[in-house]
């Protein structure tokens, strides 16, 4: 039995050696050398009509989209923030932390802080005048992005990246502003003292909503997209959002997106209807000086995390 | 005597995961041993020998993309990140044969023949001039992909740089743009004081050269990979399959788009180092530190909210960085199946740096704390200091340059003061606690 246990040993070590250099991730894939010539014979040959696919219809007039986004069912309900630091008894006065504002749910069962937007590149000619005049506005006090209580006022922002956001501090304590962007939207850190503000002008386009947030008082969290087309919207404290002045008679590619949810929405019903929405997208093709009203219904249970 | 055999009548062979090694049972006793470490030595071999070097897909981003927006099917998951690979092969080629993508009007941020000097396996080429110097004395910590998980990252602290995003810390430009040539090449010569990262000074010139131009190739490389692989789990605008893509052309030209940004974004910071005021005639005086410690302290600049009122660093210590931030959410558990999976090392808090132990990762020099100050610091929560508009009144709170040069006066002394001798700090980090 020992003699056999004396053979066995170096054969079990064997096996047992290799199990070092197994990978926890799958082994990685890898480029197939064809279709790498292919890309790269496209890279040689005279560059093609651009990024954007051509447009072929013009826009029949002006429309309006209004909707309303409901849950069903009881929300999660949402904690307060963990407040730390040393400005815990300014942001948590006699110790009541702020509410977290991940999902905010109205009494109606009105979702806020969903984003809806054209997630099209569209001429600038397209834009009714209202839109043009404001096209490189500041946006400030109550357009602006607000600082108080030690939380963000608007927990989703959407502006178009030509034009410039005053980023206001309401509170009696320094926060710095932290817009961690992406795509073409610059991003910016700036200290902004105690009841001043400073400015942020994206300069670009971002490539979908990103990060803001304030290493000061850690708990706080928002999010921005910065757009170059005028329109988007995000759903109010009741769960209401309105883009005016849309584009009509031409197909308009949308998506929404919600924090909890992402672009993952499962179960959405539209005026009663079931609603597709793969990967949040949906089309719309409007009819001009017409509202376009919609009820979105969906379960409490897709805010869950 | 008895021994394996697949003959013996007692027995019968069983077709088990030992039988192949039960075949060597006719061989003579005292080999058999031998015989079943040479096949095991040669299972190993199969681990450890040199494949052609790969960059690895970018696993920890695609599954943070995945729980922000949606995730992928498993059987589609592959199939993306095959496609996206082969784009990057496309543009980047591999690490034993990189290249750079050209683009129109731009000279290029990445030079072909300092990228092939720092490229590939280590070897000397017929004049016997050094070839592959990033695997020779980059690789082992930051990584083949310069994802900053070299075999040697785990034992470091802090962890090597990721630079797939792009973003580094210790530059002269705004915090929205890379860093400058200059910048890069300060930081090999100087190495990082107070991390595993050395001073490459002993390097030729041409050398230095070399690596610079590699590391901006790497991390052009990975910031192109991160958006090729958000776009792949979100829009898909730019998802090619080049076997069955029809609109492979329009998609081509927005893939190019994208590289094309992002170089422009690395070519454009050669001119943006932040301009630098000269500091005050009083700079560094007991007048000039004195304003500093008073701003050090005061809600206008901020700085004892993190770096604590003690200046030992202490003020904030529950943050992360961005590059933590990006593929690490705040849930324990996802955090713990990420690292058992090995997609990211353990992840540590950022901490404010302690000034009162005289080093200073990103160089000591005045203009050095200039940039920081002024700037912020990319990457961490340090913010860009509020400065005074030039359009405002001397009531406004902000601070002017020569408040900057104060507070930098202030900070540099730090570490002399009576209370940074090291039994003292020690004392009142015991008091504290």
């Amino acid at each position: 039995v020992n003699r056999r246990l004396c053979y066995c040993l170096p054969a079990l070590l064997a096996l047992l050696l290799p199990t070092g250099c197994t990978r926890r991730l799958p082994p990685d894939v890898s480029a197939n050398t064809e279709n790498v010539d292919k890309l790269r014979s496209l890279a040689r040959s005279p560059a093609g009509s651009g990024a954007a696919a051509p447009i072929t219809a013009n826009p029949t007039g002006f429309a309006t989209f209004t909707g309303l986004v409901k849950v069903t069912g009881q929300p999660p309900v949402m904690p307060p923030v963990s407040v730390s630091g040393n400005d815990a008894t300014y942001c948590a006065p006699n110790g009541r932390a702020p509410i977290s504002d991940e999902v905010v749910v109205g009494p109606d069962g009105g979702l806020a802080n969903v984003l809806v937007y054209v997630d099209m590149d569209l001429p600038e000619e397209w834009e009714h005048p209202d839109d043009a005049a404001l096209r490189t506005a500041t946006l400030s006090g109550p357009q602006g992005f607000d600082q108080r209580g030690c939380m963000f006022v608007s927990h989703v922002f959407a502006m178009r990246s030509t034009q410039t956001v005053e980023l206001i501090n309401s509170d009696g304590v320094a926060h710095n502003t932290n817009i961690n962007a992406n795509g073409k939207a610059g991003s910016s850190n700036s200290l902004i003292p105690a009841n001043l503000s400073d400015k942020y002008t994206p300069g670009g386009q971002s490539r979908g909503v990103f990060p803001v947030s304030c290493n000061i008082h850690t708990w706080m969290k928002a999010y921005m997209i910065t757009r170059d087309n005028p329109y988007f919207a995000v759903t109010d404290k009741n769960g209401k959002f309105e883009i005016r002045n849309v584009p009509a008679g031409v197909n308009l590619d949308f998506r929404i997106w919600q924090e909890r949810v992402g672009t993952g929405w499962r179960n959405v019903t539209v005026n009663g209807a079931p609603a597709e929405w793969s990967r949040g997208k949906f089309t719309l093709n409007l009819q001009p000086n017409a509202t376009e009203n919609w009820e979105v219904v969906v379960d409490a249970s897709i805010l869950n995390k | 005597m008895r021994r394996y055999s697949t003959n013996n009548s007692e027995r019968p062979a069983r077709p088990t995961a030992l039988s192949s090694l039960t075949l060597l049972g006719a061989a003579p006793r005292g080999l058999l041993p031998l015989a079943v470490l040479a096949v095991g030595s040669l299972w190993l071999a199969g681990c450890g020998g040199a494949p052609a070097a790969q960059f690895r897909t970018n696993e920890a981003w695609m599954l943070a993309k995945e729980r922000e927006f949606a995730p992928l099917e498993p059987a589609e998951r592959d199939d993306v990140k095959r496609n996206v690979k082969e784009v990057l092969v496309a543009l980047f080629g591999t690490p034993d044969e990189p290249r750079f993508p050209a683009v129109d009007g731009e000279e290029p941020p990445v030079d072909a023949i300092k990228l092939e000097m720092a490229a590939g396996a280590v070897n000397s080429d017929i004049f016997g001039k050094p070839r592959g110097l990033y695997r020779e004395h980059c690789a082992h910590c930051h990584g083949i992909s310069g994802d900053g998980q070299g075999p040697t990252a785990a034992f470091l602290n802090p962890y090597p740089r990721d630079y797939r995003s792009g973003l580094f810390k210790f530059k002269s430009t705004p915090i929205d743009l890379p860093p400058t040539h200059e910048d890069l090449h300060r930081i090999l010569v100087n190495g990082i004081p107070g991390t595993a990262m050395p001073s490459f000074r002993l390097l030729a010139d041409d050398e230095i050269e070399a690596l610079i131009h590699y590391v901006r190739y790497l991390s052009i490389r990975g910031q192109v990979e991160q958006v090729l692989l958000v776009d792949a789990v979100d829009r898909r605008d730019m998802l090619i399959d080049a076997a069955s893509t029809s609109d492979i052309q329009d998609r081509w030209a927005a893939v190019e788009g994208l590289v094309s940004d992002t170089i422009s974004k690395w070519t454009a910071a050669e001119a943006m180092a932040t301009p630098v005021s000269p500091p005050p005639a009083n700079f560094e005086s007991s007048d000039s530190i004195a304003r500093g410690r008073e701003l050090f302290f005061s809600e206008t600049a901020k700085c004892a909210g993190c770096h604590g009122r003690t200046a030992l660093g202490d003020g904030e210590t529950n943050d992360f960085d961005d590059w933590t931030k990006a593929v690490v959410p705040n849930d324990e558990a996802v955090r713990a199946e990420l690292i058992a999976l090995g997609a990211v090392l353990p992840p540590r808090n950022i901490r404010p740096r302690n000034l009162r132990s005289n080093v200073f990762r990103g160089g000591r020099r005045p203009i050095d704390l200039y940039w920081r100050i002024h700037n912020g610091i990319k990457g961490t929560p340090m913010p860009a200091a509020a400065m005074r508009p030039a359009d405002a009144g001397p009531e406004d709170p902000r601070m002017t340059s020569d408040d900057l040069w104060h507070l930098i006066a202030y900070v540099r002394n730090l570490p002399f003061e009576d209370l940074s001798s090291p039994v003292k700090v020690q004392t009142f980090q015991r008091e504290r606690q």
